[in-house]
């Protein structure tokens, strides 16, 4: 850990451990991550600049690999209970090509699951009659027609084959 | 005017992995580009290893505490590998301090320029190029 220093930013206060809550960070695709209230950071004592030095940096990375995990589980699995509802679990595992089982490992913290699957079935479970065009998607090969405008009375969609349909 | 600090130590405080990020915001105006702490200490290494005298600026005082000052144009493979293209000049700001375990570099800026680096020594002016492109 730092060794107790004068600071390098205001060259008056001393870099010391400090453990605070409300610390937050970007983090891969979180925009803000709240770090443990437990995790020490040198910090100065009149500017209250944090210094990370490489045992710093790898547990702050620790801290924050765990804050994202336990979001992506907690919205995966609220996703999956939601989609269950409309979909078996094996299911919904083909049509994602997950295997058998993945969910299931997810539903009790055995997995963490990528962000990217996590963001699929959130969106799923907002819309689960999307789950039937994915089902299209695979049988057709094309993401066919795209939704281009929506308000509350209109919505604007391009069909692929290039003419444009508007639907009031 | 000399840098303060020798940028052959500096160098080889950083290829020891003995370097702090720190200073008003560091982490803020970094992270975003990198996504991850780990990251912005592993490109921040990158920086100062291709840092060479002729990016330097001048110096900065806060008290007794004395930083130079450079501004850098980073190479394509540096970009290219932290996913950053388009992010080309960035301004460093550190200070080299003596602790148990050898000299550490301070490293209390690294960010985008907010101004153009009219002012290198020997490397001549430097337009800010700091635009994202997309791969």
């Amino acid at each position: 850990m730092t060794e107790f220093r004068i600071c390098a930013t205001c060259g008056k206060g001393q870099v010391e451990p400090l453990r605070k809550s409300g610390r937050t960070m970007v983090f891969r695709n979180f925009q803000q991550l709240e770090l443990p209230e437990s995790l020490p950071i040198p910090t100065c004592s009149n500017c209250g600049d944090e210094w990370y030095d490489a045992e710093t940096t790898e547990a702050v990375e620790r801290a924050l690999e765990q804050a994202a995990a336990t979001v992506l589980e907690r919205i995966g699995n609220d996703a999956i209970r939601v989609l269950a509802e409309h979909e078996t679990q094996r299911d919904l595992e083909d049509l994602l090509d997950l295997s058998r089982g993945y969910l299931s490992k997810v539903k009790h913290s055995k997995e963490t699951p990528s962000a990217a699957l996590v963001a699929l079935l959130a969106l799923l479970a907002k819309r689960p009659g999307r789950i039937e065009e994915v089902r299209q998607l695979w049988a057709s090969k094309t993401i066919g027609p795209q939704l281009v405008t929506t308000s509350s009375n209109f919505v604007q969609v391009t069909p692929d084959v290039g003419a444009l349909e508007v639907l009031r | 005017m000399e840098p303060r600090y020798s940028l052959d130590e500096v160098k080889a405080a950083a290829a020891e992995d003995r370097v702090e990020l720190g200073g008003k915001h560091f982490m803020d105006r970094v992270v975003p580009w990198l996504r991850s702490p780990l990251k912005v200490r592993s490109f921040a290494a990158g920086v100062l290893e291709e840092l060479s005298p002729g990016d330097f600026l001048g110096q900065v005082a806060y008290g007794d505490v004395v930083c130079d000052e450079y501004g850098i144009a980073i190479s394509a493979e540096l970009q290219t590998r932290f996913g950053i293209g388009g992010l080309v000049t960035w301004y460093v700001k550190l200070r080299l301090e003596r602790g148990r375990g050898g000299k550490t570099v301070l490293m209390a800026s690294l960010h985008e320029p907010e101004r153009d680096f009219d002012a290198r020594r020997v490397g001549g002016p430097l337009k800010i190029e700091f635009e994202l492109r997309e791969s």
